[in-house]
């Protein structure tokens, strides 16, 4: 239900929450989002009538040609000019010594007065890529469309190596590369690119084709590597294969020739100087880091590592050991949860957004720095077909062999590319990331998978959860810490309803007996010291009068052996062993991961429980954010594994609410409640920004709350940062202090004792409310920066919300903003 | 063992994928911090705290190359020490900028600057020195150049004029100099310990050097191996090198090292001994060390740890970690740090080559100003600060001393008490303890005396009265009754052995007192006593949680000693012409366990009273009461056997012999029956193998 708005000026001055401790001036850093980069202000134009381009299509926004020699697309886009080429589209034969002759042969031409200095010029005065002196792959790999990774074993018995082959190899190179453009059913809009190459393989004896239909949509286009199209005595050892990684590419270092004329008795002469860093437009990649991050076109002055992100989180089945190990020295890298990244070129002037429609579960998203071999900054995506891993054969594990699975990932992988132009005005899809997240939205809301929902309340809401117990070490066996029992939590909730919030959703983790930790996932069990059934019935029946939603939470992907039997129930690993997961908690230092058709079993016969005693709607956490390929019998795939937990979703999200714990994309459509929402990245060194991205995405579709304040998020600045990133707060507490986890595998739990965090539950929801209550129901369509740390978030009623990071006052023409402080403009 | 579980830690990380990183248990989304901050817990283990500190600025665009050392001016620029590019850089984080460069060409008086690795830059100005000069260690160029604020070479030091220096090499690394001009350097290689050099460069001597630690094994090897067989071993005698050395605003020289067993921080007296001689170290191999205007100490790890230790060298916490994948605050090669005015730390990594600072969060800033107002002896405040820290984090060992001790000097002594109970700190508690115990004392000890002696003169009226009148004969005819039942007689009956064993003994054997059953209960008594002396006593006394201990070892180690040596005994006094039984025996062992009991349980009550002034007397009392019990045994073999005191010493010494043997080779058994169940699972699995291809 929209709010009723009027113009009013509300000018906050924020409480702190609690001191902050830093006095320094306000820096901008990667967790902030910079200024627009700069303007393109000069837009390069290309003669298409010359150079070997074939007009495919043309529409109403769009012209596609095929350069058919270097087997790049090129996309002119008519609405801003704007060439988009899915390779850099380099003449291998323009090498260093190609130009010099040129240059050689145009100077004496000059000298002997054949021609003219400015035709000298123009013969002479072309850079050379640097590429081109990476003989012979440099522009070969810049310009392909495709390219595929495949494992090669050694004559001997040895590890595999990876090989790669790009689309673009000429003949007679490495290896035999064939590549042909053809017309599908006559239609101009479809094409199909096959991809074929022999002598693979140690005896080069090995071959393979691959296939990808080009769509050329109103949008863009999209590729699609059909999986049963993929063929040849290799495709057992394929790997990966990557999409058009240069598309987008910026910066590059060339050698530059300049043209002198005669000068009285002197000569016409010309220079060249090579590693010359050409000039880096303004603009930047986004990639599915955490909320967002976008990565600036840079020189950077040193070599830094490449961002990688695998779509919907690592495989722990798909990896080489079977078990990996969680030192817990550093925070897990953020997930890329949705299967999105984009480019965009200049200020608001040029973008695209490229996300899967099918294969997202085997994606990966790559993005490449400048200072790496290329000199270039890249980003595109790949998709995985196979993996290597160490095969076990012995019960200690020593003495594995290396091995690659058996069988392929079995998909389709279909990319889209939409195209963006200009600053938004016209479609109110921006050029910007902003634009980008809305395009992708509009996707999503087209395809089912986001609905609108409709605002419930008129204030925003709070997520208050609960610690109730967990197990520690005994003499016999373990016992059972109890922090917070039913009753305590009626209480708490009470006390804070009391207390004029009203919109409280809650979760009770660790309900079950033996706590959240051991607590058995497949069954509902109930303990007296904790609370029986019927007293948690009464605590959900009740609650639910008032309108609060009080659910039970459960991880239905990381077990242990003392919480259930691993046998049938743990997922295993190509080696051979239950995959693994090892740490340095206590009591419990060993997590396997749950088989999916498992978490699906005990998702729904848990929830047949819950919903007998009333509740409002579940709590998952585990599986929503994770996948894991079971080797299990016959297996289930990603792929089966997320059909599964749609199922599962499906068939609850009939009945309940669904309250999921960072759900990946494919889950979207089913959460009504998304909780422990990232509002940072990974802080990769390369990541220049943090965006918003997927709040502009969810916003408006299900409630966003934050991750917990009680864990170093709780200052002004966090306060603004889910300001202005628009998702609400959220709390873990319990009754008594959490120093009674400090022997179990909650000790890092370490402060949520209710009546400490009492008054800061009231304020920074009072603060978060003033903000967000009159935006609620309302589209998030626009997110600016107006000076380094403000922000401006406008919405559809045309309120905006601008965030002051800065410890300076910021004014904004009619008013201002203090430092550390928001302002509430405008509305219907 | 916090060391071996540290260095564990920090092995396994450089074997650790990049992958691995993103599959990790659901562990709580720290906010922007890229690692997590640890302190101590009670058990003085690592627990997961507040992030004390979040990355901040991260500085790629310098073009630095291998730069290897930073430091923080008055002003707030840094001044790092750009290796690979034979430069020295001033920078302003606030701004951007880079204010100097400073690079020096050779002239005739000295050589180029080729690769500065130490910078250090005066604070305060003096006759021998100006606020701003920067001092340079470059050990290629193996000169400590000194520039002014504006980065005007000023002075060069070269290879000290001294006898030593002949043959020594002089290849500055890291320096730092105080208020008069004193260069302290840290020479490459250097294992003589740090250069003191004068303001004119001349040779003062070696301020302070590290000493060399062996093993105990390594010790025992020195002491009996020749010198061709040590030669062969390659025992590094050579003592570990500084890495660096730092001096703050008060002329305290403080520097670190890299290597085990050695003190890896050291806060110097001016004769360049170690003040912090026992402090415990988070981390080995250090790179760098700093000190703030308030004394906290901060270091950095090659492993990418910063320590953070208060200025008594009381471990505060730690964060940071490695990993090769280029994020903002984990490193790939941290290699200096610095601290500025606000208190953020600024760190290197030199291998990815850029800056990274770190901003201080409310929950360290509360804890730097609470330790502060300690040491200014402002309790109270002090007091509400840790609260504050409590609040932020329940589980802060380091608060709950910090409150306690601030209590302590209230003269709180029973909150003081409360909070050292929850940080584990025995030691305080005892102190605590003691207070309160004398407060208690002082206040009850006269009326205890007082009722101790109107008791007294009860018991010897009722005792007068019942010997005239002999009112209490019903009470003493129910006491011999229950005292004359079969089975609690017997088992009282090992209060007779205990005084008279000798007798005791024979009767014993003679089967006229006590029975198998008696024996029996005696010794789960003693068992039972034994784990109430183990795992319960007193807070003070107590170091093993009940949790932590493994019952069924314990179980299986009482069993095994009684059990093997009843039976060896046997075994062995069988064949030496003894007239015990097994049972007999076994009888003399348990009832020999009367003093053993007693001594637990006193122990264990006294434990609860005393304080660690009074642990002799808990020593005392259980070492009386074992030893004792030893005798009974002994006493029990000779009686039993009917030996004499030669034959006895002999019987007990092969069957103390013979119960080790058994012990090794069940051992041995046990392996092998492993290692013979592993062959099998492995062929049956290489089988499978190779069949299924």
């Amino acid at each position: 239900m929209s709010l009723v708005k009027k113009i009013f000026v509300v000018v906050v001055l924020f409480l702190a929450i609690a001191p902050v401790a830093v006095h320094a001036a306000w820096v901008s850093t990667g967790r902030d989002t910079q200024e627009n980069p700069d303007t393109l202000t000069d837009i390069p134009e290309q003669d298409f009538d010359t150079g070997g381009y074939a007009t495919l299509h043309e529409n109403a926004r769009f012209v596609y040609r095929w350069q058919e020699d270097r087997d790049v697309l090129v996309i002119t886009d008519k609405r801003n000019g704007y060439t988009w080429k899915t390779g850099l589209d380099i003449d291998p034969n323009r090498t260093k010594t190609e130009q010099n002759s040129a240059c050689r042969d145009a100077r004496n031409d000059y000298n002997d007065d054949l021609i003219d200095f400015a035709t000298f010029e123009d013969l002479c005065e072309i850079p050379v890529d640097s590429l081109t002196a990476i003989v012979p792959t440099g522009p070969l790999i810049a310009n392909s469309l495709l390219y595929f990774d495949y494992y090669n074993k050694g004559a001997s018995d040895a590890v595999y190596s990876t090989y790669t082959v790009y689309s673009s190899y000429l003949k007679l190179t490495l290896y035999d590369v064939t590549s042909t453009l053809q017309n599908i059913d006559s239609d101009p809009t479809r094409w199909r690119f096959t991809f074929e190459t022999t002598a693979l393989g140690v005896d080069r004896d090995l071959t393979m084709t691959i296939v990808a239909d080009l769509d050329l949509t109103t949008d863009g286009f999209e590729i699609d590597i059909v999986e049963d199209l993929l063929a040849g005595s290799c495709l057992p050892y394929l790997a990966k294969i990557g999409v058009a990684p240069f598309m987008g590419a910026v910066g590059g270092v060339r050698t530059i020739y300049t043209a002198y004329p005669k000068d009285g008795l002197e000569e016409g002469y010309y220079e060249d100087e090579s590693n010359i860093q050409a000039d880096m437009i303004g603009g930047y990649a986004f990639v599915p880091d955490g909320s967002g991050a976008l990565i600036r076109f840079r020189d950077n002055t040193v070599p830094l590592s490449a961002f990688t992100a695998t779509v919907y989180g690592d495989d722990p089945s798909q990896s080489y050991q079977n078990y990996r190990t969680a030192l817990g020295t550093y925070v897990p890298f953020k997930t890329a949860s949705i299967p999105v990244f984009g480019v965009a070129h200049g200020n608001d002037q040029a973008a695209f957004v490229a996300y899967a429609t099918s294969g997202a579960e085997y994606m990966q998203v790559v993005s490449m720095p400048e200072e790496n071999g290329t000199f270039y900054n890249y980003t595109f995506a790949e998709f995985k077909y196979n993996y290597k891993y160490n095969r076990i054969y012995t019960l200690d594990g020593d003495n594995p062999v290396p091995s690659i699975g058996d069988e392929l990932n079995a998909f389709d992988a279909v990319l889209r590319y939409d195209f963006l132009a200009g600053d938004g005005s016209v479609d109110g899809l921006p050029a910007n990331y902003v634009g980008m997240a809305l395009k992708y939205k509009e996707h999503l809301l087209e395809t089912g998978e986001l609905t609108p929902s409709d605002a419930a309340s008129e204030s925003i809401g709070i997520r208050i959860d609960f610690l109730m117990a967990d197990s520690e070490d005994s003499i016999v066996g373990y016992q059972t810490r109890v922090a917070t029992g039913v009753g305590a939590v009626r209480d708490i909730l009470s006390d804070i309803i009391g207390g004029g919030i009203t919109n409280v959703s809650s979760g009770l983790i660790g309900w079950q007996a033996k706590g959240v930790t051991l607590g058995d996932p497949s069954r509902a069990v109930f303990s007296a010291g904790i609370g029986t059934k019927a007293a948690f019935s009464d605590l959900v029946g009740d609650f639910a009068e008032q309108g609060v939603d009080v659910s039970l939470y459960q991880d239905y992907y990381t077990i242990n052996e003392e919480q259930i039997s691993l046998y049938r129930n743990a997922a295993k690993h190509p080696a051979g062993w239950y995959g693994r997961l090892l740490s340095y908690e206590e009591p419990i230092d060993t997590f396997y991961y749950a088989r999916p058709v498992r978490s699906a079993e005990w998702l729904m016969r848990q929830a047949k429980t819950f919903l007998a005693m009333g509740v409002l709607s579940l709590t998952v956490d585990g599986m929503t954010d994770r996948l894991v390929t079971d080797f299990t019998g016959e297996g289930t795939s990603r792929t089966e594994a997320i059909a599964l937990y749609r199922d599962a979703f499906g068939t609850l999200s009939a009945d309940i609410l669904l309250n999921l714990t960072k759900p990946n994309a494919y889950l979207f459509r089913y959460a009504d409640r998304y909780l422990q929402m990232d509002v940072y990245t990974t802080q990769y060194l390369i990541e220049t920004d943090t965006v918003p991205f997927l709040q502009i995405v969810l916003q408006g579709t299900m409630e966003l709350y934050a991750i917990y304040s009680n864990f170093s998020f709780y200052t002004t600045k966090d306060v603004l940062r889910m300001i202005d990133y628009n998702v609400w707060p959220s709390f873990v507490l319990t009754d008594e202090p959490s120093y009674l986890f400090s022997d179990t595998n909650s000790s890092d739990y370490y402060s949520t004792e209710y009546e400490l965090y009492k008054e800061t539950i009231a304020a920074i929801y009072a603060d978060v409310n003033a903000a967000l209550s009159p935006v609620i129901g309302t589209t998030w369509t626009d997110r600016d920066v107006l000076a380094a740390g403000v922000i401006r978030n406008t919405y559809a009623d045309g309120t905006q919300i601008l965030v002051n990071y800065t410890d300076r006052t910021y004014d904004y023409g009619t008013g201002v903003i203090a430092p550390e402080s928001f302002v509430v403009l405008g509305g219907d | 063992m916090r060391m071996l579980r540290k260095t564990a830690l920090l092995s396994l990380l450089f074997v650790v994928s990049v992958l691995s990183a993103a599959i990790t248990l659901p562990r709580l989304a720290a906010s922007s911090s890229t690692t997590y901050t640890y302190a101590f817990d009670d058990d003085y283990d690592y627990v997961q705290t507040q992030d004390a500190y979040l990355p901040g600025q991260t500085i790629t665009n310098l073009g630095l190359d291998s730069p290897s050392d930073v430091v923080v001016t008055n002003d707030g620029t840094l001044v790092i020490a750009d290796s690979g590019n034979a430069r020295v850089l001033v920078f302003d984080p606030v701004t951007g900028q880079i204010d100097l460069t400073i690079t020096l060409d050779a002239t005739d008086d000295h050589p180029a600057m080729l690769n500065p690795t130490g910078v250090f830059v005066c604070r305060d100005a003096s006759a021998y020195v100006d606020e701003g000069d920067i001092y340079v260690a470059d050990p290629a160029a193996q000169r400590v150049f000194r520039f002014d604020a504006a980065g005007i070479l000023v002075q060069s030091f070269g290879k000290p004029d001294a006898i030593m220096y002949e043959t020594l090499a002089f290849e500055p690394e890291k320096v730092a100099v105080d208020k008069a001009g004193i260069l302290y350097v840290v020479s490459k290689g250097s294992s003589d310990g740090i250069v003191q050099l004068s303001n004119t460069g001349a040779f003062l001597g070696f301020f302070s050097s590290n000493k060399v630690n062996l093993t105990l094994r390594q010790q025992f090897q020195q002491l009996i191996y020749t010198q061709e067989q040590l030669d062969n071993l390659n025992i590094n005698l050579t003592p570990p090198v500084f890495t660096s050395v730092f001096i703050d605003d008060g002329g305290i020289v403080y520097s670190s090292s890299s290597g085990l067993r050695v003190e890896n921080i050291k806060k110097h007296t001016t004769q360049g001994t170690n003040m912090l001689a026992e402090m415990y170290i988070s981390s080995a191999k250090l790179v760098d060390i700093t000190v703030d205007d308030a004394g906290i100490m901060y270091t950095a790890d090659q492993s990418g740890w910063i320590d953070v230790y208060t200025n008594d060298g009381d471990f505060v916490f730690t964060f940071g970690s490695y990993l090769d994948a280029g994020i903002a605050g984990i490193f790939k090669s941290l290699a200096a740090i610095a601290v500025d005015a606000e208190g953020s730390i600024w760190t290197i990594d030199a291998e990815n080559s850029y800056l990274q600072s770190f901003v201080p969060t409310e929950y360290a800033s509360t804890i730097y100003r609470a330790i502060t107002l300690y040491d200014e002896t402002r309790y109270d405040e002090a007091v509400d600060l840790w609260k504050s820290v409590l609040r932020l984090n329940q589980m802060s060992m380091l608060a709950h001393n910090g409150i306690a001790k601030n209590y302590l000097q209230l003269e709180d002594y029973e909150l003081a008490a409360e909070h050292f109970k929850i940080a584990g700190n025995r030691a305080l508690y005892s102190e605590a303890f003691w207070e309160l115990r004398n407060v208690w004392l002082q206040a009850n000890l006269l009326p205890l005396l007082g009722v101790a002696f109107l008791l007294g003169v009860a018991a010897l009226a009722v005792r007068l009265a019942d010997r005239r009148t002999k009112f209490l004969a019903p009470v003493r005819a129910l006491g011999a009754r229950i005292g004359e039942r079969k089975v609690l007689a017997d088992v009282l009956y090992a209060k007779r052995v205990a005084t008279r064993p000798a007798d005791s003994f024979y009767y014993l054997k003679k089967k006229l007192h006590g029975s198998y059953l008696g024996a029996f209960l005696i010794l789960i008594l003693t068992f039972g006593c034994y784990l109430l002396f183990t795992a319960g006593k007193g807070f003070i006394f107590q170091q093993t949680d009940l949790e932590d201990m493994d019952l069924s070892s314990i179980i299986l180690g009482f069993v095994a000693i009684i059990g093997l040596f009843v039976l060896c005994s046997y075994l062995v006094t069988s064949i030496q012409d003894g007239e015990g039984t097994l049972g007999e025996i076994f009888k003399g062992v348990a009832y020999s366990m009367y003093p053993f009991i007693l001594a637990c349980l006193v122990s264990t009550l006294v434990s609860y009273v005393a304080t660690t002034n009074e642990l002799f007397l808990l020593n005392v009392i259980f070492a009386v009461g074992l030893a004792w019990t030893l005798l009974l045994v002994f006493i029990s073999i000779s009686e039993i056997q009917n030996y004499t005191f030669g034959q006895t010493v002999k019987s007990v010494l092969i069957t103390v012999l013979f119960v080790v043997v058994i012990l090794l080779v069940l051992a041995f058994v046990q392996m092998t029956i492993r290692q013979l169940f592993t062959f099998l699972i492995e062929i049956v699995k290489e089988a499978v193998r190779h069949v299924l291809g």
